[in-house]
């Protein structure tokens, strides 16, 4: 039976797949049902809690072969990645520096390559990570960088903006007290690196700006 | 007095605080899982761990020089700088320091680009200090301009050469004449250091005094003199021959204090400047934030102008509402340190918002009684407030300072009767006259029992008695019932009763009616003259 699907914190499309039984989330993604959805968040990785999300029946496919012979399927599917790229807050990569990665409990010994980035394939439905670097010639040695996996949201939400605003290290603190003020002085901080109007105001043209600067 | 090391603050002295950070690292990354090219950047921001604050009382009047006392902000520094060095656990050697950044900070007085010069003079003059540059102190003296602006008014002169030789040599006359006595002082310094013996401050004999003046102010907590090195030690590793990154004054963008808009409009229509003077003196610091080891920054990107800059690069940082922030524009008075709203600098504001050095530091005074009412000179004390323990003896007065940032609204005070032996010896109090706006506190033991602890008296003072609003000026029953606490009439009494208790004691008519008394609690807590004798 198809239904639909609200997206709850922490969800991205390959794990909501994976719940549903689905090996590739494309199959949900490219539904013409999701094409609004697709439109307005462009990216399956980065949907926001209460998004709705059809999800199609699961009909049988019938494949024809000989009944003569043995037949190998091979489940066609996508890999998840977590991708990172270090870098310090004047742009420089924490390039070649040994870090413990570890995804859901599994420890992982990874080595950031010369521009800084990491990246590892993971399960679809990995929420909790930890990152510790291990290279003395950083300052960030043994500094342990907890990351929620499929957590961002997107970039027009506020929480969103914070997000990434959190991840360039324009958001020194979290405390719900200042919550406002801090993310009015990262925005700001933000605008003023990249030679953006300073308004403390996330609009369009930042957001974009904090979309590319991210990555995503 | 010898203070315990508890919680971020390290220490305080009388003209400046030290403390680390709440520790923090990045915060909880959100990261989108990647199916595509897709990537989350994760930049890595400027960790401080840990900030030093030398107040204004440790420069010579409206100038960059350092004087002699900010010794003890120095032995804060060395500790401070030893309880954040990283060891290698393999190579014991290998010692990586918390590099560190200077920021100098004047009060909002005066033109924006004379408090920029002045604030970036002053951290100049501490970074002269600890890396022992005399070439940065030489720039001082001489105003080349070579690392900080000349500014009018701050003139080191021959002041700073009679301050440096009462240090070095013995005291002389600190009067900006150059006379016999300066003269031969310096024959003796010049004599002493292999100089020639001219008896006057040239460039040589300058280098010379800069050094071992130096020598004697920055030293650490065993007295022996310390010093940073210039790349090592610092943010920008001196890759900047104006030492952008490494110091800089913030000038007056981020005070800690603003005044009240009525305050302000009373200290305009005075003539006497000194009363607001006194009232800025917190915002004239400087700040020293370090950093995790390793940490550096390129002068370029860094964001703060150099000393020798005007203050356009600092207003590129503002926040939006900057100027709004820094200005008068509200009513009431306000704190960085409770509204987070006065700096105007949003960088400074995020690199110091979560550091315990943008507290004004607070000093207090508690005198200490016998049951009948005498001072007790040199009384053996004990203050606790909040998770900080201060031991130590009251002064000749009898009295107990206590610096703090926060300012409890009790502490417990534990004291003796000194040894009979021991009172003539109580050092007398050189720093009475600085203390002239701190609070003064009586505390009277009526208790008068054997204690089994070490101490025979022991009290819960109220620091600020008067902390509740008062209406149309009249004292209220509450602030009446703690100022009596304090004086030794129990609180558990009624106030009718405690009044007549302080009556009966200091001969006077019973009749328990607080107005009868108030002037005399008024007087007595915020006089520093000797309370009446009991009549006991």
């Amino acid at each position: 039976m198809s239904c639909y699907h609200t997206v709850q914190q922490g969800e991205h499309l390959s794990s909501i797949a994976k719940d549903y039984g689905f090996s590739d989330y494309r199959t949900i993604w490219n539904r013409p049902e999701n094409a609004q959805l697709k439109a307005k968040r462009q990216n399956p990785n980065v949907l926001y809690p209460r998004d709705v999300v059809f999800i199609p029946d699961k009909g049988p496919r019938i494949e024809s072969r000989s009944t003569d012979a043995r037949h190998k399927f091979k489940v066609r599917g996508t890999k998840l990645r977590l991708r990172l790229v270090l870098e310090d807050q004047y742009e420089k990569p924490i390039a070649n520096a040994p870090c413990l990665l570890v995804i859901e409990g599994e420890f992982r010994q990874v080595t950031t390559d010369g521009s800084g980035k990491i990246d590892e394939e993971i399960p679809q439905d990995a929420h909790e990570a930890m990152l510790v670097i291990k290279d003395a010639q950083t300052p960030f040695d043994f500094v342990q960088i907890p990351i929620k996996i499929g957590h961002l949201d997107p970039v027009e939400e506020v929480e969103g903006q914070r997000g990434r605003l959190i991840n360039l290290g324009y958001l020194a603190s979290d405390t719900a007290e200042e919550a406002t003020d801090q993310l009015r002085s990262a925005i700001e901080e933000f605008q003023c690196d990249q030679g953006l109007t300073v308004d403390g105001i996330c609009g369009p043209q930042t957001q974009a700006k904090l979309k590319q600067v991210h990555g995503c | 007095m010898d203070e315990l090391e508890t919680g971020p603050l390290h220490g305080t002295a009388d003209g400046g605080v030290a403390g680390s950070s709440v520790p923090s690292g990045p915060l909880e990354i959100k990261a989108a899982s990647a199916t595509a090219g897709e990537f989350d950047r994760i930049r890595l921001p400027l960790i401080p761990v840990a900030c030093w604050r030398v107040d204004d009382v440790r420069f010579e009047f409206d100038s960059s020089f350092v004087v002699p006392e900010a010794r003890d902000e120095m032995r804060l520094l060395a500790k401070l700088i030893d309880a954040h060095t990283a060891v290698d656990s393999m190579d014991p050697q290998a010692k990586r320091v918390p590099p560190l950044s200077i920021f100098g900070h004047a009060d909002p007085s005066g033109q924006d680009d004379y408090n920029k010069f002045l604030s970036g003079r002053r951290a100049a003059a501490i970074y002269g200090l600890v890396t022992r540059r005399d070439e940065v102190w030489e720039d001082l003296y001489s105003n080349s301009g070579q690392f900080t602006h000349p500014v009018q008014g701050d003139q080191w002169g021959i002041r700073s050469i009679q301050i440096m030789l009462s240090d070095l040599v013995g005291p002389i006359a600190i009067d900006g004449q150059m006379g016999p006595q300066t003269s031969g002082a310096l024959k003796e310094f010049q004599h002493a250091n292999g100089l020639a013996a001219d008896g006057v401050p040239g460039p040589a004999t300058r280098k010379q005094l800069f050094l071992r003046y130096m020598d004697s102010v920055c030293v650490d907590a065993a007295g022996r003199p310390f010093r940073l090195d210039k790349v090592e030690g610092f943010l920008a590793r001196n890759e900047d021959p104006k030492g952008k990154g490494d110091f800089q004054g913030c000038g007056e963008f981020n005070p800690l204090l603003v005044f009240s808009q009525q305050d302000n409009a009373r200290f305009d229509q005075a003539e006497d400047k000194s009363e607001r003077n006194a009232a800025n003196a917190p915002n004239r610091r400087v700040t020293i934030l370090l950093f995790r080891p390793a940490s550096r920054v390129i002068p370029a990107n860094w964001p703060c102008p150099s000393a020798l800059d005007g203050v356009a690069k600092c207003k590129a940082r503002f926040w939006s509402d900057g100027e709004s922030r820094r200005s008068l524009h509200l009513a009431a008075e306000r704190k960085f340190e409770e509204t987070r709203d006065t700096f105007a600098c949003r960088f400074f504001h995020r690199l110091a918002v979560s550091s315990p050095c943008s507290q004004i530091l607070r000093i207090f005074r508690i005198r200490l009684f016998d049951p009948l009412g005498k001072a007790l000179p040199g009384a053996p004390f004990l203050v606790q407030t909040g998770n900080r323990e201060v031991r130590g003896r009251a002064d000749a007065q009898g009295d107990v300072v206590v610096r703090d940032v926060p300012v409890p609204s009790t502490c417990l005070v534990k004291w003796s009767r000194p040894d009979p032996g021991e009172s003539s010896d109580a050092p007398p109090d050189d720093n009475f006259a600085d203390l002239a706006d701190a609070e003064a506190i009586e505390a009277f033991e009526r208790i008068f029992e054997d204690n089994p602890e070490e101490f025979e008296y022991e009290r819960e003072v109220f620091v600020d008695p008067a902390e509740t609003e008062q209406s149309g000026g009249k004292m209220s029953s509450e602030e009446a019932r703690r100022r009596l606490h304090n004086l030794g009439y129990t609180q558990d009494a009624l106030l009718d009763a405690q009044v007549r208790a302080y009556q009966r004691d200091t001969g006077k008519g019973q009749t328990g009616e607080l107005s009868d008394i108030e002037s005399d609690l008024t007087r007595r807590y915020s006089s520093l003259d000797p309370p009446p004798e009991f009549t006991a």
